[in-house]
């Protein structure tokens, strides 16, 4: 994730994609450490917000990456690393979903509606699709 | 591909369909006394949905953040005519269909829009419109919960 891109086609009054997407995915990794530490300790209540707040920041990220991707070349190593990035932070919060709801069955209703969202747009094609070797 | 994932749309295609006038049309569902409180606050979600889009557009944090707040405050409302539309006597399962279906639309729409919006506190270091934004979306995903809307016809990824 060192070389930056370039965010050609940036509209009007738009900061870059890339600083958001670093921005989002350092935030997201920061909550899963929050989570698994709350999970670890034994400590769920109000874990739900940790969830939606990841699961908010990691949707932000997905559509500073989706930019990435639609306003540079979706090949390039900076565009391919970042959506690795994505569906790796993407996979470890639907991990500590899984985990805290079999931990607490009452946090599987409240995290169902999130855990939907999240494994459906990981489905999306950008973010699906395997890299080229 | 859906109009969730272009969201420089300002309204869902579904929409489009609709006139601006309900009332100029009496052969819509909507038109029956009992769907005009859905029509209503139909009209007002998308207008919260433009005007969010707008102060996207213009990059105003103090706008995006009341938009926002306005956007999910036409949520609840959008929610609770659904609801009521719902429990309303003799509907018909047309109105239900079309009423479900934009309902979902306008959960995506407001997704959407509040996740760009997020992108653009996070490019912006505003951790306090973010923390507004993040906060916006979970109450946009619980009053529009999909199951609201989800059923065999919408399910995403059915969509014809």
């Amino acid at each position: 994730m060192s070389e930056r891109n370039p965010d050609a086609a940036i509209p009007p009054g738009r900061a870059e994609s890339s600083i958001a997407f670093t921005r989002a995915m350092g935030a997201v990794e920061t909550r899963c450490a929050q989570i698994r530490t709350a999970i670890a300790l034994g400590k769920l209540d109000g874990i739900e917000h940790l969830f939606q707040h990841a699961g908010n920041v990691w949707l932000a990220g997905r559509t500073a990456c989706r930019h990435l991707h639609e306003r540079g070349n979706a090949q390039s190593p900076y565009c391919v690393s970042a959506r690795e990035l994505l569906r790796s932070n993407g996979t470890e919060i639907l991990k500590l979903i899984d985990l805290a709801t079999t931990e607490s069955t009452e946090l599987q209703g409240i995290l169902r509606d999130l855990r939907e969202t999240l494994t459906r747009v990981m489905k999306e094609q950008f973010l699906s699709s395997p890299e080229p070797r | 591909m859906t109009w969730a994932a272009k969201p420089t749309d300002s309204v869902p295609p579904a929409l489009a369909s609709f006139p601006e006038d309900e009332h100029t049309e009496p052969d819509r569902p909507w038109h029956l006394g009992a769907g005009a409180p859905f029509v209503t606050a139909r009209m007002r979600m998308q207008a919260r949905i433009v005007e969010l889009k707008q102060a996207l557009e213009m990059a105003r944090p103090l706008e995006l953040e009341l938009a926002s707040e306005e956007l999910v405050a036409s949520g609840r409302v959008l929610s609770a005519q659904y609801a009521a539309l719902q429990h309303t006597p003799h509907r018909s399962e047309a109105v239900m269909r079309a009423a479900r279906y934009e309902v979902k639309l306008f959960r995506e729409a407001a997704a959407s829009l509040l996740a760009e919006s997020m992108e653009f506190a996070f490019a912006h270091s505003n951790p306090r419109l973010l923390d507004a934004l993040c906060e916006h979306a979970s109450v946009i995903r619980e009053v529009l919960d999909q199951d609201l809307y989800l059923h065999p016809e919408s399910r995403p990824g059915s969509e014809r």
